[in-house]
Formats: structure tokens, C-alpha cells, sequence
């Protein structure tokens, strides 16, 4: 009989608070569960979506070539617009009609992330069509 | 039910000690407390690079899975410390649920400011880093109290009082073990190390693991023995050999959840990587029966 009043009381602890809880309680309790469920509904939309390879979208911020030094900066803003993420992505850059050509490593990008690569060459990449190209990358 | 739903007024005055305080500022304490826990037990993680890493490859329906096992597992940590003063103030169940909100806002601000979190990244990206850094943010908001002190539990009632032995047990070393664990498991070490070892190196790791779990609690007498023991746990060689099982599916948990264990990895790795962290999992599940 002690025993399961102790554990009555204990369980009695364990639902009820003395004093009950202000609002500032109850609010950040209710926003938590908002938050919480609001990340859970996303998560399951986002597992809903159809499986989408990696797809790269490769841009040359033209506005952002420039001259450091006696070398020629292009920096190329690379998009991963499929649903997975990839490691060691390698993106290549050539000039077009020259010999020169640069190649860049990225150790992991995440779906629907965009980030920024420069590419150093000796020539200036304005007078020349910049040919980009995936080289490869590896699935998680 | 409406017991569990009762709101006292924000000057509502409570007694603590020799003085008495309106009870908004003991929630906006202990609302601290949690924040400044957080951060305590989450700074090494904020800063891994691994855990940015995993939220990029970690899948949307595991995710899922990590925050409502990371509701649990705080609901767990609640029971035993919490955030608040007085356990007569704590209902686990509701409480976890502030630890998590608590978290978010502490991982969150966090990442900010390091610059992992921008506005170059995707919302998915976004929201799967904070809810990924939220875990063990959470945990810290849980254990805030036993972390950093605090709360004056004398003639306080024990809200783990009437479990058993057992349960008590199992459950301070699967709390203890992922506490203890979690900093090392999001890491690439564990896997660097179990691709290296040996088979002879990881029956060492295997015994060595239950000497030191055996050592801590037994024969250190951080805490004074019991005098007949019972339950299944009762003799100290099952208590030892149990509690490093559930040690190791901790393990095998830390290391699904950060992605690196899947049904493709094969046995004889997966069971590699189980070993060598549940070296880490080991140890912190017998400081979770000391301190538990």
C-alpha cells in the first residue's frame, strides 16, 4: 500500500506543477510545440517530394570578374537544384580558344544550396566565353 | 485535465528560502537557466563541422524520427534535473517540451552568429541545421540544473521515487550514454578509428569497456553500495553485462542518426564502428548511474 502511494504521489509530481505555470510558462511551452510541429510538418512535406537527381546550375556572375594583381578572378555561382546532396563536387571552368583550365573541389553542397567559386586564370575571362562543366561528384 | 492546464498570475508570490518572489521572475530564471545550459553542453557541437555537415545529408523522415526521440530522451533528462528550482515546479512531459523551444532559439542564434546559418542556404538546409543542433541544445536546457547547480532540493520530492530498480538503471545509463556520447558521435573519428582497428584491438575495446563501466560503478564507491540488490540488474556483473548492451544500442542509435549507419553499411563495419563508439556510450552510461 506505501509503495503504490509513493508511486501515486510520484506520478501525481510528474503532471501537475505548484503553483501552476504564469503565461510566460505556458507561452514558451505553446510556441515550442508551434515550432516543433511546424518542423515536423515540414520535414514531411519535404519527404514527400519526388526524388530529384543532382542537377547543377552554373552561373558566371559577370558583374563580379575582375583583375587582382596580374591575374584574372571569374567567380562562378554554383546551384545544387536537386532534391539530394553531393559530396566532392568538382566543377571545371575553361576559357574558350585557350588552353588554360581550372577546377575546383567542393567537399559537400546540399539540395536547393548555392554557393560561390573563384576561379584564377591569366587571362581576361571577359573577352572569352567561360565553358563550365561538372566533372563529377559523389552521391552520400 | 483542467488541473494541468491552471495559470497562476504573473505576481503570484513565491516563497523560496527566506524571501519571496513574484513568479515571473522564477520563470524567467529558470527560463535562463536553461538558455545559459544549452549553450553550456551544445558549444562543442556548435562548433563541429560534422554537424553541419550531417544536416545536409541527413534524410527528412530520419530527422523526423531525431525530434521525436529527442523529445523522450529530454522528457527523460526532465525527470531527473530539469531546469527549474524546485521539482514541485516540474511537469517532464511539459518541460521538455520548453527545453526543445529553448533549444532552437539558443542553436539558432548560435549559428548565426558563426555564420553556419545565412541567407544563401535553402530553407531546408536551414531548418534541418537547427533542428539537428537543436538535440543537443535541448538535452543542456534539460540539464541545466545538474549541469551548472542551482535549486534547493532539500525536502523536495523525488520524481523518479517508486520506480524500480531496473528502470532507474537502464534508463540513467541510456540518458548517461547519450549525453556522454554525443559530442564524439557526430564526429569522423569513430569511424576513422574503427577502419583502422584490428579484431584483436576491438575485442580489447569490448573488454576494456566493461572493466572501466564494472570500475565506476563498483569499485569506486563514487556512491555507497547497496545492501541487496535486487531486480534483474541486482548482481553487479548483470547490471554491468546489461548496461553495455544498452551501451551499445546507443551507439548503434548515435551513429544511424548522424547518417553514418545504414542498411547498406555491411555487418562487419557497422559492428566495427558500434564498438569503438560504444567505448564512449560505455562510459558515459556508468557515469549516468553515478550521478543518476
Amino acid at each position: 500500500m506505501k509503495d503504490e502511494q509513493k508511486t501515486s504521489s510520484a506520478k501525481d509530481s510528474s503532471s501537475e506543477q505548484q503553483p501552476p505555470p504564469t503565461l510566460i510558462a505556458w507561452s514558451v511551452r505553446g510556441i515550442s510545440l508551434l515550432f516543433i510541429l511546424g518542423m515536423i510538418g515540414f520535414f514531411v512535406w519535404s519527404a514527400l517530394q519526388p526524388r530529384v537527381e543532382p542537377i547543377f546550375d552554373l552561373e558566371v556572375l559577370t558583374d563580379k570578374i575582375e583583375q587582382r594583381g596580374e591575374q584574372w578572378v571569374l567567380p562562378v555561382e554554383v546551384t545544387n537544384q536537386g532534391s539530394m546532396s553531393v559530396h566532392t563536387l568538382s566543377v571545371e571552368a575553361k576559357l574558350n580558344g585557350a588552353e588554360e583550365e581550372e577546377s575546383h573541389v567542393v567537399p559537400l553542397i546540399g539540395p536547393s544550396e548555392s554557393l560561390t567559386l573563384v576561379f584564377w586564370f591569366d587571362e581576361d575571362p571577359r573577352g572569352r566565353q567561360p565553358l563550365l562543366s561538372v566533372g563529377s561528384y559523389e552521391l552520400p | 485535465m483542467p488541473k494541468l492546464f491552471a495559470i497562476s498570475p504573473l505576481h503570484y508570490p513565491l516563497v523560496e528560502g527566506d524571501e519571496t518572489v513574484p513568479l515571473y521572475k522564477v520563470d524567467i530564471r529558470d527560463l535562463s537557466r536553461a538558455f545559459c545550459g544549452a549553450l553550456f553542453l551544445a558549444l562543442p557541437l556548435h562548433f563541429t563541422m560534422e554537424m553541419w555537415a550531417r544536416a545536409r545529408v541527413i534524410p527528412p523522415w530520419a530527422l523526423i524520427l531525431i525530434i521525436i526521440a529527442c523529445y523522450f530522451i529530454n522528457v527523460g533528462f526532465a525527470f531527473y534535473s530539469g531546469f527549474k528550482g524546485k521539482t514541485s515546479r516540474q511537469v517532464p512531459w511539459l518541460d521538455a517540451l520548453s527545453s526543445m523551444g529553448v533549444g532552437m532559439l539558443a542553436s539558432t542564434i548560435t549559428m548565426l552568429l558563426i555564420d553556419q546559418l545565412s541567407t544563401e542556404m535553402s530553407a531546408e538546409i536551414i531548418i534541418s541545421c537547427i533542428a539537428l543542433e537543436m538535440v543537443p541544445t535541448s538535452f543542456g536546457a534539460s540539464l541545466a540544473k545538474s549541469q551548472l547547480g542551482g535549486g534547493d532540493r532539500k525536502g523536495e520530492k523525488d520524481l523518479t521515487e517508486g520506480w524500480s530498480r531496473d528502470k532507474t538503471k537502464m534508463l540513467a545509463s541510456l540518458l548517461g550514454g547519450i549525453m556522454f556520447a554525443f559530442n564524439v558521435g557526430a564526429t569522423q573519428e569513430p569511424i576513422i578509428i574503427a577502419t583502422s582497428t584490428k579484431s584483436l584491438q576491438l575485442i580489447g575495446i569490448m573488454l576494456f569497456s566493461l572493466f572501466v563501466s564494472y570500475l565506476m560503478v563498483f569499485m569506486t564507491e563514487f556512491i555507497k553500495k547497496e545492501d541487496n540488490p535486487s531486480g534483474i540488474m541486482g548482481p553487479a556483473w548483470a547490471e554491468t553485462i546489461i548496461c553495455y548492451a544498452i551501451s551499445l544500442i546507443v551507439s548503434a542509435a548515435l551513429l544511424w542518426m548522424f547518417g553514418y549507419l545504414t542498411p547498406e553499411t555491411p555487418i562487419t563495419l557497422a559492428l566495427s564502428w558500434i564498438v569503438v563508439l560504444g567505448y564512449a556510450t560505455t562510459l558515459g552510461g556508468s557515469a549516468g548511474r553515478l550521478v543518476i
